[in-house]
């Protein structure tokens, strides 16, 4: 029986190698608007630093749904983010601020803002004020930990 | 002993082999909007027609979109129901509480951010209904709310239009293949510039994709099967944030009682709630929680509305 756990865990530590080796290295891309690297895994980590949408990543190592990765633009930067917060696709963002960007920017053209704009001119009746307040609705950090405390919940660790 | 101890070895190593492939497979499978953009890039527009023609085979919209996309169509889809329905603000403790609860559920969730997050909102009204955009925009009515007994049912509520949105259901509502198409053309990285599109022309592919998304979660609902998983992954969700997932449950049976006096809305959309707690009972049995909800009560009462 000891020798058949020894086996189990040696197995499950090679397939471990191999998963966390198909990652590291790899390059992958922010998937949301911002994302916050922290120091650690976990929701209420402190934020090292913070990137945009569609700025690359070097993956340095995965733990569950938690990833460590370091900004392929400025390698001083680095942290852990959730490994939802990425994705494998390049991406493009449609806004851009410089002349290359903005060339690169018309390449990835999909539903944007300019789009939006178009759409909501010639729909009229719709109701985007509303949305956008809806979207200026944030959650305080350190009510939201009081909030799970007090509640027995789970922290996002 | 020895001989089961060995068998059970190898049917974990079979399992994990097994997951490592998948993963493979799904990198493969995020691969292909690239590889129409590779296509499309270096030919002529004959080509380019042809890989459009082909591309709702190759990918469905909810794979080759991008979370810009995704943010953009629910936004519209928001805006649509907003001129429906109107914001309850007649307790902004309320909403805060409601977006508290979501923010529970999502950072504990395998998917805690989305393009520009989760966000919930209250529709003045007392038809029992709840909407999700792929904006991340969760609307709970008036009505609804007023159902909820506890903390834990709101959260189950919360839950399941989160896993809606995580599932992407809305963006799979979208059945015309000239919006499937367009999808897959402009969400790849490089190929947008050569496609044709001009903004009016995505403007009227966008109308069309929102206007099939709003008439799926307002009129015709999304498949039982599609609500099912919903409250399957919202248990999941429930039960890792902390929740006690037969919240869900209890939030299901106060809409039984209620639901031959509470025609139209949540009832015309849905499953029978009856049809989803049987579905809910037989997926509990995966979830184990200790009970903390008595902690959760005297907040939850405090807020209460009738």
């Amino acid at each position: 029986m000891k020798k058949a756990i020894i086996a189990l865990g040696l197995i499950m530590f090679v397939c471990g190698l191999v998963g966390a080796q198909a990652n590291r290295g790899g390059t992958m891309f922010v998937a949301t608007r911002t994302v916050d690297l922290k120091a650690g895994t976990g929701f209420f980590a402190r934020t090292n630093a913070t990137l945009n949408y569609g700025d690359a990543v070097t993956v340095l190592q995965v733990s569950g749904k938690w990833i460590e990765v370091r900004s392929a633009l400025n390698p001083s930067l680095n942290g852990w983010t959730a490994t939802a917060n990425l994705t494998a696709r390049q991406i493009v963002p449609s806004s851009g601020t410089t002349a290359t960007t903005r060339e690169v920017a018309l390449a990835g053209k999909g539903f944007d803002r300019e789009v939006e704009n178009t759409y909501r001119q010639t729909r009229g009746g719709l109701n985007y004020a509303d949305v956008d307040k809806i979207e200026a609705i944030t959650v305080n950090e350190a009510a939201l930990l009081r909030f799970l405390q007090e509640g027995r919940l789970q922290i996002g660790d | 002993m020895k001989k089961y101890t060995y068998i059970t070895i190898a049917i974990i190593f079979i399992a994990i082999s097994t997951v490592l492939l998948s993963c493979q497979h799904a990198a493969q499978a995020t691969d292909i909007g690239n590889q129409v953009a590779g296509i499309v890039r270096s030919i002529d527009p004959n080509t380019i027609e042809a890989a459009r023609r082909s591309a709702q085979a190759i990918g469905s919209a909810a794979e080759q979109i991008t979370p810009e996309q995704e943010y953009f169509i629910g936004r519209a889809v928001a805006a649509n129901i907003l001129a429906r329905y109107n914001i309850w603000n007649g307790n902004p403790e309320l909403t805060a509480y409601l977006n508290l609860i979501c923010k529970a559920i999502v950072i504990n969730s395998p998917r805690p951010n989305i393009f520009n997050g989760y966000r919930v909102a209250i529709l003045d009204t007392n038809e029992i209904n709840a909407f999700a955009t792929s904006g991340g925009h969760i609307f709970l009515t008036r009505g609804l709310i007023s159902v909820a007994r506890s903390e834990d049912a709101l959260a189950g509520v919360i839950a399941h239009e989160i896993a809606h949105i995580q599932l992407q259901h809305s963006i799979k509502a979208i059945r015309t293949s000239r919006i499937t198409n367009a999808l897959v053309i402009t969400g790849t990285s490089v190929a947008g510039a050569i496609t044709g599109y001009n903004v009016n022309e995505l403007a009227d592919v966008f109308n069309e994709s929102v206007g099939e998304i709003v008439s799926t979660l307002v009129d015709s609902g999304y498949s039982q099967s599609q609500e099912f998983e919903a409250d399957n992954i919202a248990l999941s969700l429930l039960a890792a944030a902390g929740y006690n997932p037969s919240g869900l449950i209890d939030m299901l049976r106060e809409l039984n009682n209620i639901q031959s006096s509470r025609p139209g809305g949540f009832n015309r959309t849905h499953p029978t709630p009856a049809r989803r707690i049987r579905n809910a009972e037989s997926s509990m049995r995966q979830h184990t929680v200790v009970d903390t909800s008595s902690y959760r009560q005297a907040r939850f009462d405090a807020l209460r509305i009738n």
